[in-house]
């Protein structure tokens, strides 16, 4: 009997310890209060800036999942953008969206690399599909169009 | 020091080294995908140690929790280590080590750790029960040639080195120094 508590002893220590490190604080790891980015979507008249505040959001966050958390409509399939808000290009006439971002780890780096200004800034096109590209505070990602 | 005392010691030793042990070993062949030698110290330890087994397996899985984070694999881990642990303690109150026996359990219980740690990854990341089977199927198939490597993996250990690492277990116990001190109280000077 004696076996069996120390047993069950050892199991309630291991379980706990392990849902201590679940609980673990997670903080570093989200934006702060005074965190941002800017999202440019290119219409033809005039381009749209809208300043995203990231207070509260993982590091991690993708694109696509900030799209989602600012509820910002758009449509997607396999990470690849095809409408953000009213801006659609179309595809029939082999317009398609092109994403460009002054966040340097998801700068393309093959030969196809594009580059645009945009306030003053050198902005590229993404090497990543909407749902792996990364957010760091300050950044621009303008969803802009190419035509194929 | 008293008996009990001494007998409780003596059983935290034997706990933290086999789970000390156990990590060190996932350790060294971390860098090979499923290849591992963590089943056969648990099933060594479980069927040498008894109940001391399952509470190295209860430490190992806390302290690889302690050292990557929470995940998925956690559960997996809670339930199965201490699990596989349970089933050799088991057969070392009723078989003689034997190589055949321990192979034969192990290849059914590495089985078994590929159709669970499938199963908790899908139960637990996907969140709903919708198509669970079909996205089971493809989860699964496609960690074919990992579990392949770890049932040949512990194929080829459990054979070598099941009845050889017992005995020297067993041999190393059995040279542990009394419980009692001898008559003439002169001891080891625990």
């Amino acid at each position: 009997m004696k076996k069996i508590y120390s047993l069950i002893a050892v199991l309630l220590l291991a379980v706990l310890l392990s849902i201590s490190v679940a609980c673990t604080d997670d903080r570093e790891n989200i934006f702060g209060e005074n965190d941002s980015m800017r999202l440019v979507i290119a219409y033809e008249d005039e381009p749209e800036e809208i300043t995203l505040g990231l207070d509260g959001l993982s590091r991690d966050i993708s694109l696509i999942e900030l799209l989602d958390a600012k509820e910002i409509t758009y449509t997607a399939s396999d990470g690849f953008l095809y409408s953000v808000k009213d801006f659609a290009p179309d595809s029939k006439k082999g317009e398609y969206i092109y994403i460009y971002t002054s966040v340097e780890a998801d700068f393309d780096v093959s030969e196809y690399v594009q580059s645009i200004e945009y306030d003053s800034l050198t902005l590229k096109s993404s090497g990543f599909g909407a749902d792996e590209m990364h957010i760091e505070n300050g950044c621009i990602v303008y969803i802009g169009s190419i035509q194929w | 020091m008293n008996k009990a005392l001494r007998r409780t010691t003596l059983a935290v030793v034997q706990i933290a080294v086999a789970s000390a042990t156990v990590s060190a070993a996932k350790f060294a062949l971390m860098a090979i995908p499923n290849v591992e030698a963590v089943s056969l110290l648990l099933a060594v330890y479980g069927f040498v140690l008894g109940w001391k087994g399952i509470a190295a397996a209860l430490v190992f899985c806390a302290s690889e929790t302690l050292i990557w984070g929470a995940g998925t694999w956690v559960v997996t881990y809670f339930m199965y280590w201490p699990f596989l642990a349970g089933v050799f303690a088991l057969l070392g109150k009723t078989v003689k080590p034997s190589a055949i026996i321990a192979t034969v359990v192990a290849f059914v219980m590495t089985l078994w750790f590929c159709v669970l740690s499938s199963l908790v990854d899908v139960g637990l990341t996907s969140g709903n029960f919708e198509n669970f089977g079909e996205r089971f199927t493809i989860y699964f198939l496609r960690g074919t040639w990992f579990y392949v490597a770890q049932i040949v993996c512990n194929l080829v250990l459990f054979p070598l080195l099941f009845k050889p690492l017992t005995s020297s277990l067993n041999r190393l116990i059995n040279k542990t120094p009394p419980l009692t001190p001898p008559e003439n109280g002169s001891g080891n000077g625990i």
